[in-house]
């Protein structure tokens, strides 16, 4: 089971003055390594896509997603194509 | 319940999902940031613009020209009489702000996804990762509307005088001048905070439902008008970069049928990096 090492919550959704949410990920997952993950809480699904796809696309593991109602919080990890290059 | 002033420039996502092979209609999606959005799915048909590199010029800060317009539309397959429908990421920001750049270049039939990419994924419509592409066309802009945009020498002439309401759309922190812009997009800082004498704050999310549709006629109206912003007046949207002020430009031009209103693109960008413009906090 990866340790989380960071948490990131996208709930607020984008605010009056935003950042990117996924700038946001993005830098928690930097120097991640392995064995360990990045919570990402989301609220509605478009933001669960968002997150997971982007992911995915990026090289990353989703390790879970775990839906309470509305919310999520989904575990990103590296995924092990990128533990090998580390 | 009263209806918007404008109700074709508003389609909704079972309006576009019936559309979706209707060769008369382009959906576009309009991104500020497409890989996190277009490049991950989109409506399938949908072609990108994307907000940087195609409703900008690339070297001097400016919308795009009248012939580069020209060019992405016949790109884009889009003819003079093809009904246009934008949508987009950061909740319909760039989109709204490519929908005045349509109505600037006199486009006939432009329309906005009522809630957005966010409602389109939400209700778990089909999304694809395939770019399509059309047979590109001759595309003919009309000469710029100048009724809907103001520069800055237009907003210091009008500056202080009675019947202009000055609009900034920015959240309060940005009004006050205690944030200019966040640390993510440097190249959005202002010299200096606060905002354009005599403007009203009324943030742009204030026209939006939670699922990021705009609200009813009514409580737009009610919205704006108890701020003081009223149809008789001239209005002058802005807020840091020209995208958000594009929402409120949408609602009181389109919605609710304000006569007058001009968005200000340059905004506070601009406006907070002159040298010797009058600033309020």
């Amino acid at each position: 089971m990866a340790r989380i090492v960071r948490t990131v919550d996208l709930r607020a959704g984008i605010e009056l003055c935003t950042d990117s949410p996924i700038g946001r990920v993005q830098q928690a997952l930097a120097g991640l390594g392995p064995e360990e993950a990045v919570a990402v809480w989301v609220k509605g699904y478009a933001d669960e896509f968002t997150v997971t796809a982007w992911a995915r696309r990026n090289g990353y593991a989703v390790l879970e997603v775990q839906r309470e109602g509305e919310e999520a919080r989904i575990l990103l990890g590296v995924s092990p194509e990128l533990e090998k290059e580390m | 319940m009263a209806t918007y002033a404008d109700p074709l420039a508003l389609v909704d996502t079972e309006w576009v999902a019936q559309h979706l092979q209707d060769p008369k209609v382009r959906i576009v999606e309009v991104d500020y940031d497409p890989a996190s959005a277009y490049h991950l799915g989109h409506i399938p048909g949908a072609v990108l613009f994307d907000w940087r590199k195609d409703l900008n010029d690339p070297v001097r800060r400016d919308i795009l020209s009248k012939e580069a317009f020209e060019a992405l539309n016949s790109r884009a397959g889009i003819s003079n009489d093809t009904t246009v429908v934008l949508y987009g990421d950061f909740r319909n920001w760039f989109a709204a702000f490519a929908f005045w750049i349509y109505k600037y270049y006199g486009h006939a039939d432009v329309r906005l996804l009522n809630g957005g990419r966010k409602k389109w994924i939400e209700e778990k419509r089909p999304l694809t990762e395939e770019v399509p592409s059309y047979p590109p066309t001759t595309y003919r802009a009309q000469d710029p509307d100048a009724r809907l945009r103001a520069h800055l020498p237009y907003v210091l002439n009008v500056l202080g005088k009675r019947g202009v309401a000055l609009v900034d759309v920015r959240s309060p922190a940005e009004f006050t001048g205690e944030i200019t812009a966040p640390p993510e997009y440097p190249n959005e800082a202002a010299q200096r905070g606060g905002h354009i004498p005599g403007a009203v704050n009324i943030p742009w999310s204030k026209a939006l439902n939670d699922d990021d549709t705009f609200k009813d006629a009514e409580s737009l109206r009610r919205i704006y008008e108890e701020a003081g912003v009223t149809p008789d007046e001239e209005v002058i949207t802005y807020c840091r970069i020209g995208e958000r002020s594009s929402v409120t430009w949408f609602v009181l031009r389109h919605l609710l049928g304000y006569p007058n209103v001009r968005n200000y693109d340059g905004s506070w960008s601009e406006w907070g990096n002159t040298i010797g413009v009058p600033i309020e906090r």
